[in-house]
């Protein structure tokens, strides 16, 4: 009973080491992403980049609601 | 925000000595501000003396300076000449210093005296602004009311707002000028319902403007997620808005007019938007002038802007002519010379017109009035002597004489030397470089 | 197996588990959270960087500073080194828009409320530029009137009060006024309204100081007033999420509304609002998708329209003013709005759709016109308007067909060359002779042997783009001369040849394209960012951007069009 707590109680520390750590790693491996890219496509700009939004229309405000006719090009 | 806190301070702001009013109050940042600080009265001076009143009239492309006499093109006013100054010989430096299209600065240097920038704006406030800073009477428009007729359109092209705009801001930003009557009488004299429904009306759309400015703040704060650039742009139409809040305000509190609205708010009413029609101008431009005249008598405002066409306007009067006036004002010979100075006693029966409606409301001679074109001789887009005529004088200035400046005195010195006589002195008024000295001829 | 191992084997485990399941994440482009810059709401700045760790330490804020210059040198190189710096810039919406945005979302009639809009020309060739200036204080004056009006218009109107309310208009019921605060915020904003903004508004709905008005129309009124007065109706905002970068990530809403300013000069529909909302419109092959169905809905021809309209000044018709008919003379016939309309059918038949081309443009047949005379010139719509009166001006046209054709860059005449005043020509002296001066002097010549070879050409056709032989003084018009394009001097002898000349050129062709461009990146004409224009695919009859349909779907792909400048930072 003990050991399994104590394995059970190590493991929950690493899990939650995991967390900064592996931000460290993402952070990391990312600006050594940007290194090597850096190297090698200096010529080649960076992929078109959208950011996704936070704030989402909630779609049950639309319901049942009908958009205005489309007018036809004047 | 609470709106409460906010309105006994601003009503005291404006019905208070407001020598130090501005019409952009939490601009920190204007557009290309420049030097205007120490043109500014200082807060605490004393107010502005009651009944100084200042109109400028432009008409287009230019009149040749030995044309500018009551025996040509100023025969209209002939009657009149004790009430007038007829400037000479008066020389503009602007329109060679800037190096763009002598129309356009040239009318952008009237009642300014100062350089266009690059793009669409100014470097100095005109004389119209100037003044109406000055002058706190409670009015309801606290501005002057700038009105005016053009299509602006040559060549293939819609002329910049350079080209139009002869009222400008310190900033350099302009104030273009509006068009239709009833869109003016609706700035002078609000809906024009009864009062308690105006009230009501109007205190609903303040809480309106209110809450719409409350909700920029998000955009203009520091935690902004716009760039200082778009700040700026959104600062300007936010206090833009609050100007109008600011009307609103007034015309709720305002109480009974101290003449009479005019009965017949329809006779102002011109049907027709978008592009006006050259056979319109001449209506709506007398709708305008009287409509300023109105103003002023009602004390709704003290200072005005008439513009009749845009600088270099290809207008065309069939009671004058078939061709247009900036057609002609390149004449090739005596038929075509003959029709510019058709045009030119054209425009200057419009500014009879304003002289004696002024008159017949027992306000010429308390208001200035400064007349005024881009240049001298259109053939040549000859840049002097700039025409300029002042009528009525304000009590301060010396009218009923012809003043020849010698090609040496200049635009800048006339606009000084009428701020001088009202009582305001300083060194030098627009571009510092282009003032030679307060013209003493003209001062009573 | 002893506790020790089983510890160093779990640890061992767990890390590599951690390390492969919180590795970096692959994404195709690269995603940020970003927060509604909906009003209330602000931009959230600062979530920006993937360090997610605090930058408390100093190796962490070097390593951010090593990236922000990294990727401001990566900003430099390639084509975006050539973004046009006016592009970044914030816009407000033209008076036009402003019709389509509250007619297509309201589907109610507004179009005498609006008309008394006051004009904002601004001299250049698209209203886009200009439209990044401020606003003139006598237009905000009558905005704030106009918006008071069309709200007290739209909350009149019943079928507008059922569209938006629809089974719940009861001001009392919080759920209701929610609803229709959303319904009308998220379309006339372009964006979810922040939920906070959206509470606040509530209090439109209660206690009405305006007697006997029904509660939940007066709110509507209301909201309408609010909506419309706020910036985020009249201006199109986008935000600056990585203050250190020079290229600006836009957001899905951002994006948005640029496709559909583009292509139909009006707010985001629903569907694509909804597409924006998911984040699917992240996706480059969304993207396309909804461009494709964005051209096939009938508010593209008002979008490509527009784009005519402003391309070929079609609005000059209305300045021209032909004499009444004197006696002994043939009455000339003009009617603009006729004129403008075949101009339109014309461009939209040979241009629009993706069975248009360039060389159609210029090219087909013209209706009613003589059978020799071909392609968009020969349209009275647009040769009509560059004359003054029924006197045709050869200068101007000329200079039209090089700065709006051609794009040839043509400076303004040196000072004192006088002005071509066609009204004050000498009767016996035609435009031909008239206009030798230029050619004679050689600071003249530079520009005036294009600019007249073309003008003079054009002189065949009168005022009203009907074909004629002789002036009116019955001297013969000479409408030969000669192009030089690409090096290559190509003579004509009639108007006819010198159209086909031009048509068939490469100018054209390019210049359309970078002119599209201006259009759709809001440059200023002449500053398009020529190296991504030449890293698309060009217009040539072999390729599908020949048409206005194919140029747009290559321009909404590009990142000029799909990120912008952060104007606050110098490069």
């Amino acid at each position: 009973m003990k050991r399994v707590a104590k394995e059970r109680m190590v493991l929950l520390l690493i899990g939650a080491l995991c967390v900064p750590l592996t931000s460290l790693m993402r952070g990391s491996v990312a600006r050594a992403d940007n290194s090597t890219q850096a190297a090698t496509t200096v010529l080649q700009p960076p992929a078109i980049r959208i950011v996704k939004p936070t704030v989402a229309i909630d779609p049950k405000d639309f319901d049942g609601f009908v958009p205005a006719p489309v007018a036809g090009g004047k | 925000m609470s709106h409460d806190a906010k309105r006994p301070s601003r009503r005291a702001f404006l019905r208070g000595a407001g020598n130090a009013l501005i019409a952009l109050p939490t601009a920190q940042f204007c557009l290309g501000r420049s030097g205007f600080g120490d043109v500014l009265a200082a807060p605490g001076d004393p107010t502005a003396p009651m009944g100084q009143r200042l109109i400028t009239f432009y008409f287009p492309n230019g009149c040749q300076g030995e044309e500018w006499n009551y025996g040509s093109v100023l025969t209209p006013l002939a009657d009149m000449k004790d009430k007038l100054v007829v400037f000479n010989g008066i020389d503009n430096p602007l329109t060679p210093a800037s190096g763009r299209d002598p129309h356009e600065q040239g009318a952008a240097a009237l009642f300014t005296g100062a350089l266009l920038k690059s793009g669409n704006h100014g470097t100095g406030i005109s004389i119209d602004q100037w003044l109406s800073r000055r002058i706190d009477m409670g009015t309801t428009l606290q501005k002057p009311l700038v009105a005016g007729v053009w299509r602006g359109y040559a060549g293939g092209e819609f002329r910049s707002p350079t080209w139009f705009t002869r009222s400008w801001l310190e900033d350099g930003s302009i104030v273009t000028p509006t068009i239709m009557p009833q869109d003016i009488f609706k700035l002078l004299f609000g809906a024009g319902q009864n009062q308690a429904q105006q009230t009501q009306e109007m205190l609903r759309q303040k809480s309106i403007l209110d809450r719409v400015l409350a909700q920029h703040s998000s955009l203009l704060g520091s935690a902004s997620p716009l760039p200082a650039s778009h700040k700026l742009l959104l600062q300007d139409y936010t206090d833009r808005l609050r100007d109008v809040e600011v009307r609103v305000t007034k015309f709720a509190m305002a109480s009974a007019q101290t003449c009479a609205l005019p009965a017949n708010p329809a006779a102002f009413k011109f049907d027709g938007g978008g592009l006006l029609d050259y056979g319109d101008f001449d209506e709506v431009f007398h709708l305008q002038m009287d409509l300023l005249v109105l103003a002023l008598q009602c004390g709704v405002t003290n200072t005005g802007s008439l513009m009749f066409c845009c600088a270099g306007e290809e207008y065309q009067n069939p009671d004058v002519s078939g061709a247009s006036d900036h057609g002609t004002s390149h004449y090739s010979d005596e038929g075509g010379h003959q029709v510019y100075l058709a045009y030119r006693k054209y425009h200057m029966t419009n500014l009879r017109y304003l002289l004696d409606k002024l008159k017949a409301a027992n306000l010429l001679d308390s208001t200035v009035v400064i007349a005024g074109s881009e240049f001298g001789d259109g053939r040549s887009h000859q840049v002097d002597p700039q025409p300029h005529l002042i009528a009525g004088g304000g009590g301060t200035l010396k009218v009923g004489q012809v003043f020849d400046g010698g090609n040496k005195v200049t635009n800048c010195d006339i606009y000084r030397t009428v701020l001088s006589g009202l009582g305001y002195q300083m060194d030098s008024f627009g571009n510092k470089s282009f003032n030679t000295g307060l013209i003493k001829q003209i001062l009573a | 197996m002893n506790t020790k191992q089983h510890i160093t084997l779990s640890l061992t485990v767990s890390l590599t588990a951690a390390l492969l399941s919180c590795g970096p994440a692959q994404h195709k482009t690269s995603s940020q959270r970003s927060a509604g810059i909906g009003p209330g709401g602000t931009g959230d700045a600062a979530s920006q960087t993937n360090a997610g760790v605090s930058s408390s330490t100093a190796a962490a804020a070097a390593a951010a500073a090593a990236a922000a210059d990294q990727a401001r040198a990566l900003a430099l190189t390639g084509c975006y080194k050539d973004y046009p710096a006016a592009q970044g810039g914030l816009r407000s919406l033209s008076n036009d828009q402003i019709a389509n945005v509250l007619t297509d979302i309201t589907g109610v009639d507004l179009s005498t409320i609006l008309a008394g809009l006051p004009r904002r020309e601004q001299g250049t060739k698209f209203p886009n530029a200009a439209l990044a200036g401020p606003l003139a204080s006598s237009f905000i004056d009558k905005w704030a009137d106009t918006a008071f009006s069309v709200a007290a218009a739209l909350a009149a109107d019943t079928g507008f009060i059922q569209r938006f309310g629809g089974n719940c208009v009861d001001a009392a019921n919080p759920a209701c006024v929610q609803r229709v605060i959303k319904r009308l915020g998220t379309l006339l904003w372009r964006r979810p309204v922040d939920p906070s903004t959206a509470a606040q508004l509530a209090d439109l709905f209660k206690n009405p100081n305006v007697s006997g008005a029904p509660a939940f129309a007066l709110g509507v009124r209301q909201m309408l007033e609010v909506a419309l007065l706020d910036a985020h109706f009249l201006y199109r905002i986008e935000a600056v999420r990585d203050p250190a970068t020079v290229i600006q990530p836009l957001d899905t809403f951002e994006v948005a509304s640029r496709l559909s300013f583009f292509i139909w000069q009006s707010a985001p529909d629903l569907p694509l609002l909804m597409k924006a909302s998911s984040g699917e419109l992240a996706d480059p092959a969304m993207i396309a998708q909804e461009v494709d169905r964005l051209l096939l809905d009938p508010r593209a021809e008002r979008g490509f329209r527009q784009f005519a309209f402003d391309w070929l000044a079609l609005g000059k018709l209305d300045a021209l003013k032909l004499p009444a008919a004197t006696a002994g003379t043939k009455p000339v016939s003009f009617d603009a709005p006729a004129l403008r309309e075949q101009a339109f059918s014309f461009l939209t038949a040979n241009l629009l759709r993706s069975s248009g081309s360039v060389q159609k443009a210029f090219s087909s047949s013209v209706p009613n016109q003589d059978p020799s005379l071909v392609g968009l010139l020969a349209l009275p719509g647009v040769i009509g308007g560059l004359s003054v009166a029924d006197v045709t001006n050869p200068v101007k046209r000329g200079l039209f067909v090089n700065v709006r054709l051609l794009c040839h860059d043509v400076p303004p005449p040196p000072p004192g060359a006088g002005a071509f005043k066609a009204e004050t020509l000498a009767l016996d002296v035609t435009p031909r002779e008239r206009l030798d001066k230029h050619l004679t002097n050689p600071s003249c010549a530079t520009c005036h042997t294009t600019v007249d070879a073309i003008g003079l050409s054009l002189e065949s056709l009168d005022a009203v783009g009907a074909l004629r032989s002789q002036y009116s003084s019955r001297k013969n018009i000479d409408a030969s001369g000669v192009l030089t394009f690409d090096g290559q001097a190509q003579p004509f002898k009639v108007t006819a040849e010198m159209l086909k000349i031009l048509g068939q050129s490469k100018d054209v062709q390019t210049c359309l394209a970078s002119t599209l461009a201006e259009f759709a990146w809001g440059a200023p004409p002449g500053t398009a960012n020529t190296c991504e224009l030449s890293s698309l695919p060009q217009p040539g009859a072999a390729t599908n951007v020949n048409s206005w349909s194919g140029m747009v779907r290559a321009l909404a792909n590009t990142p000029t069009f799909l990120q912008r400048i952060n104007d606050g930072v110098k490069p």
